[in-house]
């Protein structure tokens, strides 16, 4: 194959015809490369391997000569490598050079390329189609931006007819409602064609005039519904108005097709049709009939709440009431009815009437009659609450008045009840000289004032009691003990009482709301401490809801107590209410009380014994620092503790009759103490209460034991020496009595022998003798009495000769020192009841000592028989008139071993037992021995012993 | 006539007067079409009605309204349409209208049933040409001085339009004297 001619062609003609053409050598080296090329591959020069910027795309062949030259018939596509743009063309071969010549230019699929590579149309030579295909293709991108907006203006136009249909379906909806609405309006409906002849009306229409459609269709409205009383300048407005083509409304007189002339409201609007030209009108009529008869009604409901309104009590309102409904409404009679007292019936109270039935016979018996529940018009009114109309009473089976009424003339009438809250006031019925059908609306409206006049009576009497209440209120204000003041959120005074002036001795002329500062100044110096009042008033002032309680102290010593608390209506604070108390007393009753109060803690914490206040629980409300100390709980834990739990016997209001008592205390050591306790009971408060005193006994207990103890040794010893000396005196005595007898016979035995000489000395042993067996015999006694040997043997005896034998005995006594014996007789007594030797013994030692201590002087006995307690003594007085004994002496006369005076005993003998034995005798056999005797007035011992036998006596003489 | 050209009308009056206005007009001009295809082709006397309409309703002379047509064709329709293809056609307002005879050229071969205008470039130097204008279609020689005045405005460079030579009996065709600087 010969070499391509073009490679023979110049350059710049090769560049113009094929400006992106590629020469490669057989080795796909660049040989040359089309100027545009060139421009867009900038990088790629001659002698570069073509692989440096492209590679082959189609056809799938390698880069060979041979299979180029193989392929000369198919499209190559060369695919650049960085901005991945294509070539494509046709392959040439220069067979003598082997040069591959390839003729081509970018493949445009999308104007960015062209745009990205730099290019113009102008780079590409006229001939190249690839502007022709960018050309079309821009024209297919038009063309689908183009198909895009069809799209979108056709669904919208679809939205729209959508809305469109919805919009037109909505207004036939409405149409048929409209239509609908102006069949069934209760408003008479007209409808004209344009030359104004009536095309429809709607049955309202009908129903009004009397006119079918049928009758009217076609004729002008205004000649069949205007009469004599319709207003010929009202016509010539709504033909001017037609003309015109406006709207317009007016009120008119039309009439009905039976000549029944009727207001009513008119309202005209133009129809026009599509190019706006008249099509005609429609007329809405609005009878006026009804609200023009609303519009009374209303005027009457109106005067009515106006005359309840001004008149402050209904009662006195309800014959005005009566006066002004009749009159407005054209009525003949009106009457109130309210029930009596016991609620059995309805009388009549008020009456309004007009002149020509005033004094009529249907009046005058109504005035005095009475209606049980249900009974005529009243009574059926009362009994079921509600309003009744009866349009022609003839037909009423319950109008009992129906005679009387036909007399008078009366055709009709209506009542209604007056309620309020449920509560019936009564009722009222008005009357008319016509049958009148029954008006609901009318009835509704009396209902209404019914309910307007009960409210309006019951706030009557709302208010005479608030009245009351006030008068109350006002006399408990004037009348309480307590200082009361009002004041205002300003401080000042709206109100006072009384007593509150009295109490703060205010003076009159300070009273004035001018003299405020006055009175100020008054109150300051009345107190003691004045900044402390007016600062509380302060507080109280900043938080005007606050309560306050405090004591107010004055000058001259008084004290009150201020109380104070906010004045409130609802949620809203108007002041505040001061009230004050005179509490000097009780101030100074609580001043004297914690005084009391403190020194009775100080007497209790400081006792020794414990104290503990006990609540009706039993539980501990007050211990002192001693219980504690004894419980050994610490100070204050024994407060609200059980008292089973300290004394676990417990402690009852029984106790307090006690005077006191030993139980055993349990300490928090669980250590069983004896206590002593005494208890006391109180009520405080309501509660009563147990105080319980008490001591810790456990060492007295310990010292009375050992006491004891002693004393029982003590005895036992005294026991032991009384028997003693009673054996003692017993072998003591027995010797003695031998010495004496045998003394005795000597002293016979001398006499009788004429040994005189012996006589002296014998008689003193004798004496001697004597003495000591009596001191033995005395020993032996006080030793069987205090061994508790002495046996009380009583029997019957004549006690007199007894008292004359001891007499008898004393009287050698007596004579040894001058003194006389006096005995003071008696009433013989009789049998007595005692043991004789003991009795004896008794009296004698008393007549001896007499004799003994008393010289020159007199010794007397007497006796006095006593009743006591229906037990018969008798009272055996020895008395002397000796020196008497001294009240110190006296004390211990009694006393075994014992004479008061010392020297006397020596002077007088005796072992000075006699008394101690005498005692210890009359005890035995019952009874006493009592002294009484002054120095130098004599000395009186009075034995009392029981006459009779007395069986406990008996028991206890042992 | 070009779908483009009447789409081009009713964008502009719409952008300028919204789309009541181009009711009214389409209305006015008894021009029922709801959307222009772009390449297709429309009777001529749909867009002379349409200009026509829009002169009563927007009050405004026929040769005014064709020339800011050509303006609005240029600066929005031609650069929203053709994009890129508007930069490649030429660097500047020289290079654009001197190819301009070949890019209608090309359009007629590609869209045979347009029977777009043809132009010619004559005496061409640095900053001035002839344009000869050659249409079927009288009365749009406004329509071309407003498209060499929106070019300018689209090369940002200041371009003078006359018109030097009238069709008429003498001449068969418009010349356009553009100068730019």
């Amino acid at each position: 194959m010969p070499a391509t001619p073009l490679l023979n062609f110049p350059k710049p003609l090769l560049d113009q015809l094929f400006p992106y053409h590629l020469v490669l050598d057989q080795n796909f080296k660049v040989v040359d490369i089309g100027d545009c090329l060139a421009r867009i591959q900038p990088e790629l020069a001659v002698g570069d391997p073509m692989e440096k910027a492209f590679t082959l795309e189609r056809p799938k062949i390698g880069l060979d000569f041979d299979e180029f030259s193989e392929n000369l018939n198919m499209l190559f596509a060369f695919e650049e490598k960085s901005n991945r743009y294509r070539l494509r063309g046709q392959i040439l071969l220069s067979e003598d050079d082997r040069r591959i010549i390839f003729l081509c230019s970018p493949w445009i699929s999308d104007l960015d390329v062209l745009w990205r590579l730099g290019l113009g149309l102008n780079d590409f030579p006229l001939h190249d189609a690839s502007v022709d295909v960018l050309q079309v293709l821009q024209s297919q991108k038009m063309m689908v931006e183009d198909l895009k907006n069809l799209n979108t203006r056709l669904t919208n136009q679809r939205a729209a007819l959508r809305e469109s249909n919805q919009q037109l379906l909505d207004r036939q909806e409405q149409m048929r409602r409209l239509s609908l609405v102006a069949a069934q309006t209760t408003s008479p409906v007209i409808l004209a064609d344009a030359n104004d002849r009536v095309e429809w009306v709607n049955q309202a229409f009908t129903n009004l005039t009397g006119y079918s459609l049928e009758e009217v269709k076609g004729r002008i409205p205004s000649s069949f519904l205007c009469g004599p009383e319709t207003d010929p300048k009202t016509l010539e407005i709504i033909t001017e108005s037609n003309l015109a083509g406006t709207p317009f409304s007016c009120e008119i007189v039309n009439y009905t097709k039976a000549g029944k002339a009727y207001w009513l409201d008119l309202e005209v609007h133009p129809i026009r049709d599509e190019n706006g030209g008249n099509a005609g009108f429609m007329a809405i009529q609005h009878d006026l009939t009804a609200r023009r008869l609303a519009a009374r009604y209303a005027e009457v409901e109106y005067s009515i709440t106006r005359l309840l309104a001004e008149q402050q009590d209904a009662s006195y309102c309800l014959k005005a009431l009566l006066a002004l409904i009749g009159k407005k409404m054209g009525y003949c009679a009106g009457l109130f009815w309210s029930p009596t007292e016991d609620k059995t019936q309805l009388t009549c109270r008020h009456v309004w009437a007009q002149p020509s039935i005033e004094d009529s016979e249907f009046l005058v018996y109504s005035r005095v009659m009475g209606f049980a529940p249900g009974i005529g018009l009243p009574g059926s009114v009362w009994a079921e609450a509600k309003s009744r109309w009866m349009p022609d009473l003839s037909k009423e089976t319950n109008f009992s008045r129906l005679g009387i009424a036909s007399n008078s003339g009366v055709r009709s009438g209506f009542g209604f009840p007056i309620l309020a809250n449920g509560n019936f006031f009564g009722m009222i019925e008005f009357f008319d000289f016509e049958v009148r059908e029954p008006d609901s609306t009318l009835l509704d409206m009396f209902s209404r004032i019914g309910l307007q006049i009960g409210q309006a009576m019951e706030r009557s009497e709302a208010e005479a009691k608030r009245a009351e209440l006030l008068s109350l209120l006002q006399a408990i204000f004037d009348a309480t003990d307590n200082g009361i003041v009002v004041t205002n959120l300003k401080q000042e005074i709206v109100s006072q009482n009384q007593r509150m002036i009295d109490l703060w001795r205010v003076p009159p002329e300070f009273l004035n709301p001018n003299q405020i500062d006055s009175l100020r100044e008054f109150i300051r110096e009345q107190l003691v401490d004045p900044q402390s009042f007016i600062d509380r008033i302060r507080e109280l002032q900043a938080d005007p809801r606050q309560t306050s309680r405090d004591v107010v102290h004055f000058k001259d010593g008084r004290v009150l107590d201020r109380y104070s608390q906010a004045h409130i209506i609802g949620d809203h604070v108007f002041g505040r209410v001061w009230s004050y108390r005179d509490v000097t007393d009780q101030a100074k009753s609580e001043e004297a009380l914690r005084e009391s109060e403190a020194r009775f803690r100080v007497v209790a914490e400081t006792a020794s014994d414990g104290i503990l206040t006990i609540d009706e629980r039993d539980q501990v409300l007050y211990a002192n620092a001693a219980a504690s100390r004894i419980f050994t709980y610490p100070k204050g834990s024994l407060i609200g503790m059980p008292l089973q739990d300290l004394i676990p016997v417990g402690i009852s209001h029984s106790f307090c009759s006690l005077q006191s008592f030993e139980v055993l205390g349990l300490n928090k050591s669980g250590i069983y103490l004896p206590l002593e306790v005494s208890v006391g009971e109180s009520t405080i408060a309501g509660e009563n209460q147990l105080t319980v005193i008490f001591r810790d006994i456990t060492e007295r207990k310990r010292v009375e034991s050992q006491l004891q103890e002693a004393k029982e040794q003590a005895e036992a010893s005294n026991r032991s020496k009384s028997e003693f000396l009673a054996n003692m005196s017993h072998e003591l005595r027995t010797p003695l009595n031998a010495i004496l007898g045998y003394s005795e016979i000597i002293a016979e035995d001398a006499t009788d022998n004429g040994h005189t000489e012996y006589l002296s000395d014998l008689n003193r042993i004798l004496t001697a003798g004597r003495h000591l067996l009596s001191l033995i015999n005395d020993i032996l006694d006080l030793s069987k009495i205090e061994a508790g040997k002495m046996i009380i043997q009583p029997e019957w005896i004549n006690v007199e000769t007894l008292v004359e034998e001891c007499i008898a005995t004393v009287k050698p006594l007596a004579a040894k020192n001058n003194n006389k014996i006096v005995v003071h007789p008696w009433s013989p007594l009789g049998s007595y009841w005692t043991d004789p030797t003991r009795f004896r013994q008794s009296l004698f030692n008393l007549l001896s000592n007499a004799c003994k201590f008393t010289q020159n002087g007199q010794v007397e006995l007497s006796m006095q028989p006593e009743m006591i307690e229906g037990k018969e003594w008798t009272h055996w007085c020895v008395r002397d008139n000796g020196k008497g004994i001294s009240e110190e002496d006296q004390q211990k006369l009694f006393t075994a071993f014992t004479q008061v005076n010392s020297s006397s005993s020596k002077n007088e003998g005796g072992t000075g037992l006699g008394l101690a034995i005498t005692r210890r005798l009359c005890d035995a056999m019952g009874g006493k021995i009592e002294l009484k005797s002054a120095l130098g007035e004599g000395s009186a011992f009075t034995i009392t012993l029981p006459r009779l036998k007395l069986s406990e006596l008996d028991d206890s003489m042992l | 006539m070009y779908g483009m050209v009447n789409k081009a009308l009713e964008e502009m009056v719409c952008d300028a007067h919204g789309e009541e206005v181009w009711e009214k007009i389409k209305l006015k001009s008894g021009v029922d079409v709801d959307v222009f295809i772009s390449q297709e082709g429309y009777p001529d006397e749909m867009t002379y009605q349409l200009v026509g309409a829009a002169s009563e309703v927007l009050n405004a002379p026929a040769a005014d309204l064709l020339e800011a047509f050509g303006g609005h064709w240029v600066l929005k329709t031609a650069v929203k349409g053709y994009g890129h293809l508007m930069t490649a056609v030429g660097a500047n307002l020289k290079e654009f209208l001197v190819y301009l005879p070949n890019f209608h050229t090309r359009v007629s071969l590609i869209f045979p049933h347009l029977n777009p205008p043809r132009f010619l470039c004559s005496e061409v130097t640095d900053n001035s040409l002839n344009l000869h204008y050659y249409s079927d279609r009288p009365g749009l020689a406004p329509f071309v001085r407003g498209l060499v005045k929106g070019l300018g405005q689209h090369y940002k460079t200041e371009v003078a339009v006359e018109q030097t030579g009238f069709r008429g009996p003498d001449l068969d065709h418009d010349i356009f004297k553009v100068n730019w600087s």
